[in-house]
């Protein structure tokens, strides 16, 4: 018996190249995939491969080969998405390995004619996958073009992007920090309105004059929310209309130095029926996501100049109750939030109780507004359930939600009415005390 | 047949005439006749083992002196009677005297010298002198335990004259420690006695002995403090050791052995160490220990798996220090087991549990290694074995040799060479450095052995594989037993009390008031006094 069960283990020993196991040199691991449609309609993949390499540390012993890697980048066209992916294999050496995946890019295009789920099928159902890789849209780029952007911060490039897009989602309330399970989940639901991240490059020359232009932008709007909004439309439609021009300049520009590349966090883009509908304004993503209480952090600028309060969020909390009440079906927002003081202009003053309650008023009604606007706007302009009031009426209200969808039809959320309620709160001056 | 020719000696030159044939006429024997009256004494003794000087000046001159103050006395007593007789003789010689006196004593000289043997006992001044019976005891026992032996006639006695053939006491080569006692056991049987008896004064230390082995004849004590171990435990321990019949025992790892029959692990459940401290606090706490002549380790039992991982130095540092102490050594225990087979797993079956830069950093040392990582983690560790089983064997003038080699060649030349990747070096590295924690060789080789049954299982399926070598040994050990005690006491059978006090924490000895119950019913150890 026992000399039975030493064979086995011996035999097992020296055969076990028979089962799947791979070494480490031979994995092309893959750091980050791209889909995109061509003109006939097939998938374009694209796939950014980090190739590690043995730095030549011949002299010394103690050789820095830590994984300092580049990437490489392979691109491959077919009917399917697993297809084309193992196309791949015709020019790599060794098979892709997708469980490390950071990142998925979806192009506008294919986001907008193919349904969602058909795309994340693949990798739902690919048992080498891993769940957690964030799924985003490439807003005035392709995929191809973001993914060939070595970024100079860190060797993987798609670690850098998701990175990226977790800090933009930590500190400044934009984007979403959800990975394709969350993603799954909510492209699941019922009347639930999907969110995916947007990123666009820009050339690394031109980061200050964005920032400055997002500045001005910001406090157009904070100043005066009306005209800011349409600004902002009206940037983003003619952006969307010069996009076609300047993708080729840009094609250019990064072909003679890709280095100078950079990839920014965008917007938000939702998602009606599966397919692309439109994206958020850049500064209506950190009210969107106050609203769904995912925000953990971000800033509010309220007033101009020398009424200038700039308030940095600490803690946010957010409740979203239907009710029915005379036929109308309402949803009472009750928005709690707690903000630090980090910047003022020369009028405002902290000397009183009363005059910190006046502030925080002040605040109050700047957020009221700004939800209040951005509601209306989804219902006129959006033309999409963008926060999700029907999914919160089918969890909460079952039978008035379904009396809702018979009455309305696939407009229903434009005839729920909202009761906005925000609560802002100082804890403290921020933390200057009696200096002058 | 022999018993028969042992019946049939009548005289002392048979018994030496046995002797002489029985060893074969061995060049060491040495015979010897001391001739008093025309009487003659014989001495026999094995040179190698006896000491010369203590044979000639004490036993040859004690028996020589005792026999004339013996004859003097008588002299006297005699003359005295002349005297009385003789009264009309009066002018007679005093060496006349002694003449007559002589003649007349010789008649009874058999029976003035067994008077001067017998008196030996309390003339002599050696120790240890006994009478034996030539019938029932065995006579090479103690000419080959470096005896003397005085035969006149029929009547044997044997003298305690044995050489020195005993290092002396040092400090323990193979269990070191920073504080605490540095004394340790040697080879010599009474001294290792000695230095657990110096510790426990109590009557109630029991030494039991027994003799085993047919040829080599080895003392094995059996000692036990009488009211705290348990008597059920110690008749377990002695019927066992009596049925042993083997024909020689030479260390106590024969003795570990034969007890050890139905334990089938590779894990040892017996304790085996120099150090008279840990023997001490383990027979306090109810425990058994078994002394082998001429073995510098002494047997503990029974052990738990715990008692490999504890160290006695333990209890010679502060407590709440020590549970860190404890808490690494249980790592360093796992750490020792499934490093390779973890890493194995994970770089060739299961990447994706790796972290993405970790997994790049492996993917670039590995660049350029031909082999599959199990084949490069079974030459990694063949090779750091075959140079720890050479520094064992090693004389330490070489030591430095064996380092250079295994450091420089081993290490970093195979990485440049490309025959391992550098991270298999950490691998192997950590592995065996945390294998060192543990100082008894036989744990220290059961671990090794479970290194390669657990990087087998997972060089087959992976996580998957370690699971299961994980759960064997966990079976393996919950299933052994040392002693009739349950091995991986106080986990497997769960005792909160002894988990709380010995397993993670080590308890202040000022609050910890009761002995394990597992190992004894007196439970009082520590007493409050007011």
């Amino acid at each position: 018996m026992k000399s039975k069960i030493l064979f086995l283990l011996i035999v097992m020993f020296f055969l076990n190249g028979l089962n799947n196991a791979r070494e480490l040199n031979e994995l092309a691991v893959v750091s980050a995939i791209g889909i995109d449609l061509d003109d006939d309609g097939n998938y374009l993949i694209t796939a950014q491969v980090l190739n590690p390499k043995k730095e030549n540390s011949s002299g010394s012993g103690s050789g820095s080969s830590s994984g300092s890697s580049e990437i490489v980048v392979f691109k491959s066209t077919n009917t399917s998405i697993q297809s084309s992916l193992r196309h791949i294999i015709e020019e790599s050496p060794q098979k892709l390995y997708i469980a490390h995946m950071e990142l998925l890019l979806l192009s506008e295009k294919v986001a907008t004619e193919k349904e969602a789920l058909d795309i994340l099928n693949f990798f739902v159902r690919d048992n080498e996958g891993k769940n957690d890789f964030i799924v985003v849209v490439t807003k005035n780029s392709t995929p191809q073009e973001i993914l060939e952007i070595t970024t100079p911060m860190e060797s993987n490039p798609a670690k850098n992007i998701k990175d990226t897009i977790l800090s933009a989602h930590r500190f400044r309330g934009i984007g979403t920090d959800d990975v394709l399970s969350d993603n799954l989940s909510m492209f699941k639901k019922t009347s639930q309105t999907p969110m995916l991240t947007c990123i666009e490059p820009i050339s690394a020359k031109d980061t200050l004059n964005c920032n400055k232009d997002e500045e001005e932008n910001n406090n157009s709007e904070s100043s005066d929310e009306n005209s800011g909004s349409e600004n902002g439309e009206n940037s983003e439609s003619s952006q969307e209309q010069e996009s076609a021009l300047q993708n080729s300049k840009d094609k250019e520009s990064e072909q003679s130095n890709n280095a100078e590349q950079n990839i920014k966090v965008s917007t938000l883009a939702f998602f009606k029926e599966e397919t692309l509908s439109g994206f958020l304004l850049e500064n209506e993503c950190y009210i969107y996501n106050i609203l769904q209480n995912k925000v953990k952090g971000g800033i509010l600028e309220i007033g101009k100049d020398k009424d200038l309060m700039v308030i940095d969020q600490i803690s946010s909390n957010t409740k979203l109750t239907p009710k029915v009440e005379n036929g109308e079906y309402i949803v009472d927002i009750s928005v709690n939030m707690d903000f630090n003081i980090t910047e003022t202009g020369e009028n405002v003053k902290f000397d009183s109780n009363e005059e910190m309650r006046e502030h925080e008023k002040k605040a109050e009604a700047h957020l009221k507004e700004k939800i209040e606007a951005l509601i209306t706007k989804s219902k006129e302009e959006y033309n999409c359930d963008i926060f999700s009031f029907g999914n919160i009426f089918y969890r909460k209200k079952h039978k008035d939600y379904e009396a809702l969808y018979e009455k309305y039809g696939k407009d229903y959320f434009k005839y729920i009415k909202t009761n906005v309620d925000v609560k802002i709160n100082f804890p403290s001056e921020g933390g200057i005390d009696n200096i002058w | 047949m022999e018993e028969n020719k042992i019946s049939n000696l009548k005289t002392s030159e048979d018994i030496i005439n046995y002797i002489k044939n029985s060893t074969f006429d061995s060049k060491d024997m040495a015979y010897r006749k001391i001739v008093i009256q025309n009487e003659t004494i014989h001495i026999v003794y094995n040179e190698s083992l006896s000491d010369d000087n203590t044979i000639s000046d004490f036993v040859i001159r004690s028996i020589k002196n005792s026999f004339n103050e013996q004859i003097f006395k008588d002299i006297d007593t005699k003359i005295y009677d002349l005297e009385n007789e003789e009264k009309d003789d009066k002018k007679i010689s005093l060496e006349d005297k002694i003449t007559k006196k002589m003649t007349k004593i010789k008649k009874n000289n058999s029976k003035e010298i067994l008077k001067v043997l017998d008196n030996l006992e309390n003339t002599i001044t050696i120790s240890k002198v006994k009478k034996i019976d030539l019938q029932k005891e065995d006579i090479f026992y103690y000419i080959f335990s470096g005896f003397t032996c005085i035969i006149y006639n029929t009547t044997i006695y044997v003298v305690n004259t044995r050489a020195d053939l005993d290092r002396s006491i040092s400090e323990p080569t193979s269990e070191k420690n920073v504080k605490g006692p540095k004394d340790a056991f040697n080879e010599n049987y009474s001294k290792n006695i000695g230095l657990i008896r110096k510790r426990i004064k109590t009557e109630k230390l029991v030494l039991d002995e027994d003799e085993i082995g047919r040829k080599t004849k080895t003392k094995i004590g059996i000692m036990y403090i009488e009211d705290i171990a348990r008597p059920r435990l110690v008749d377990y321990i002695k019927q066992k050791i009596k049925k042993i019949d083997i024909d020689g025992i030479l260390d106590s790892n024969y003795v570990m052995e034969i007890l050890e029959d139905s334990n089938k692990t590779d894990f040892p459940t017996m304790i085996s160490t120099e150090r008279p401290d840990l023997v001490s606090n383990m027979l306090l706490q109810g425990r058994i220990a078994l002394i082998v002549e001429n073995s510098p380790f002494i047997l503990v039992l029974p052990a738990f798996l715990m008692d490999f991982v504890n160290n006695v130095e333990d209890y010679y540092q502060k407590d709440s220090n020590v549970t860190i102490t404890k808490i690494i050594r249980y790592i360093a225990f796992f750490i020792t087991i499934f490093t390779p087979a973890i890493y194995v797993a994970l770089t060739t079956f299961d990447q994706e549990s790796i972290p993405t830069e970790l997994l790049l950093s492996f993917a670039t040392q590995r660049q350029g290694v031909p082999f599959p990582a199990y084949v490069e983690a079974f030459l990694m560790i063949i090779s750091f074995e075959i140079l720890r089983e050479g520094d064992f064997r090693i004389p330490n003038i070489g030591g430095s040799t064996l380092s250079i080699v295994g450091a420089l060649i081993l290490g970093d030349a195979a990485v440049n060479a490309g025959i391992v990747s550098p991270i298999m070096i950490i691998v192997i590295a950590i592995t065996t450095i945390s294998g060192l924690m543990f100082n008894d060789l036989n744990m220290a080789n059961a671990l090794r052995a479970w290194r390669f049954i657990t990087l087998i299982f997972a060089s087959i399926a992976g996580l998957v594989g370690v699971a299961v070598s994980l759960v064997l040994l966990i079976i393996k050990l919950a299933s052994t037993t040392s002693a009739t005690k349950p091995y991986t006491y106080p986990v497997a059978p769960l005792n909160f009390d002894t988990l709380g006090k010995y397993l993670i924490k080590r308890k202040n000895i000022s609050t910890d008031t009761k002995r394990q119950k597992i190992l004894t019913d007196n439970l009082t150890k520590y007493k409050v006094k007011e």
